[in-house]
């Protein structure tokens, strides 16, 4: 990809061993709107922080929270441009896979995929990695599932996990309330209140209750 | 460890810097504003207006050349605010995919699909080092079929998002300040509201009355949503009516 006069990777090795853009695209993540995920005994729920630049924007045309297939959604912190682009290529990715087996995509196959579309950008020519970290949450036969994916193109398997500002502080208020056999109602309650600890006003949250009831 | 961006080349290729940021990206926002014009786009009721500065730098200048309206396709506009050449640019590729839309799928492309396409491209650009971001924000507006009126705004970070009222350029604060009062309790503006709310909003953000040759208006209407650019006479009628309500 890219133009043949860029034919050389724009993410290399610093004298320390370090790939510096990936750290620097990490940067960016952590300066992200805060989103998180916990998986529950009978399901998973992700959340965000849907802050908009101005009153004067259209909140129905914001969607952070987009599917993947019917049972697989995903979340983000970081650039909403190069989410969009991660969100066309894995429904894409999921769409050929039902083609070809005439089953829906497993979580895990798809994590996989996405994850190594963000590696690609960490070697290709002439690119740079992507400046968002992901949270897929998905349920298949293996249960419900919750992944995240790092701007490096590495995954992991999570109960409960945070990104972007304030990660510190949502982390410690998960690892405090997380239960193994916590119910999905539980798990969208505790969500909102760790949203809630470090970011949502009362206010906000009240609003979002609203709507939901 | 403070190595740094590693070669410095962060400041003139779409690579990230230490801090997470995309100077090339910042820099074309500057870009819009060093063109000197400020637009501002109103989405009423039933329609959608938008309102940018006409300065023609020569007098020998033919002035029907200069323009930062384009249709896109007879349903939809755009209003360029920024580096024109990168402009023309972007509404030539724009006015393509519509039409190949148009032909693929039977159908006009919908306004949103266009904006999104607009922005995923300014993603690309923003990602692969060999093309530069563009220095261009585009205001698409249009009558969807679903929705109603429409009006969304791209930027050249690959940002696209609808809009109730908007805009872009040199005095992008101040007028986005000003029409946020304006539209804090959700109004519904019929169209005369619509297009004068536009265009007393960059009265007042550049604090100075226009003469009809000095500004640009583009508009569509439910009842007829074809995007169309207003006649000077037009502009003029509109400019006496915000004279006497005095907004």
């Amino acid at each position: 990809m890219g133009d043949s006069q860029y034919s050389f990777s724009l993410t290399t090795f610093s004298p320390t061993g370090k790939l510096v853009q990936i750290e620097h695209a990490l940067t960016a993540v952590g300066s992200g709107q805060t989103s998180l995920g916990i998986k529950a005994a009978n399901g998973v729920v992700i959340a965000t922080e849907k802050k908009l630049p101005s009153i004067l924007v259209d909140e129905t045309s914001v969607q952070k929270i987009q599917l993947l297939t019917p049972n697989i959604g995903v979340v983000y912190s970081g650039m909403g441009p190069d989410f969009r682009v991660l969100v066309r290529k894995s429904r894409k990715q999921a769409e050929q896979y039902h083609r070809l087996y005439k089953e829906p995509i497993p979580v895990t196959q798809l994590v996989r995929e996405t994850a190594a579309v963000m590696q690609e950008f960490t070697q290709s020519g002439g690119v740079r990695p992507f400046g968002v970290s992901l949270l897929v949450a998905g349920f298949d036969d293996n249960g419900p599932q919750l992944y995240q994916v790092d701007p490096s193109g590495s995954y992991f398997s999570w109960k409960a996990s945070a990104m972007g500002k304030n990660v510190s502080n949502a982390k410690t208020f998960l690892e405090k309330r997380y239960t193994d056999d916590m119910e999905l109602d539980d798990a969208v309650h505790t969500a909102i209140l760790t949203l809630k600890e470090g970011v949502l006003t009362p206010a906000e949250v009240d609003d979002y209750l609203g709507e939901v009831e | 460890m403070s190595r740094g961006s590693g070669a410095g080349y962060d400041r003139h290729i779409t690579i990230f810097s230490p801090e997470g940021r995309l100077f090339q990206v910042e820099y074309a926002f500057k870009a819009v504003k060093a063109a000197g014009i400020t637009s501002i786009g109103v989405r009423g009721k039933e329609s959608v207006c938008v309102v940018t500065q006409k300065k023609v730098p020569d007098k020998l200048l033919d002035q029907t050349s200069v323009s930062h309206l384009f249709p896109i396709t007879k349903y939809l506009g755009l209003l360029a605010t920024g580096m024109t050449a990168d402009a023309r640019t972007l509404v030539q590729q724009a006015r393509n995919e519509a039409a190949e839309f148009r032909f693929k799928y039977g159908y006009e492309m919908p306004i949103d699909v266009l904006a999104r396409w607009i922005a995923d491209k300014s993603q690309v650009y923003t990602q692969h080092a060999y093309m530069r971001p563009l220095g261009v924000v585009a205001m698409i507006l249009g009558i969807d079929e679903e929705y109603g009126p429409q009006l969304f705004k791209c930027d050249p970070a690959g940002h696209f998002y609808g809009h109730k009222a908007t805009s872009a350029g040199l005095k992008e604060q101040e007028a986005i300040n000003f029409l946020e009062k304006k539209m804090k309790n959700d109004p519904a503006f019929s169209y005369e509201e619509t297009v004068q709310t536009a265009i007393s909003a960059l009265q007042s953000v550049l604090q100075e009355d226009f003469k009809a040759t000095e500004i640009e208006v583009g508009v569509v209407r439910k009842e007829n949503p074809v995007f169309r650019v207003l006649s000077t006479e037009e502009i003029d009628e509109n400019l006496t009516a915000i004279s006497e309500l005095d907004i």
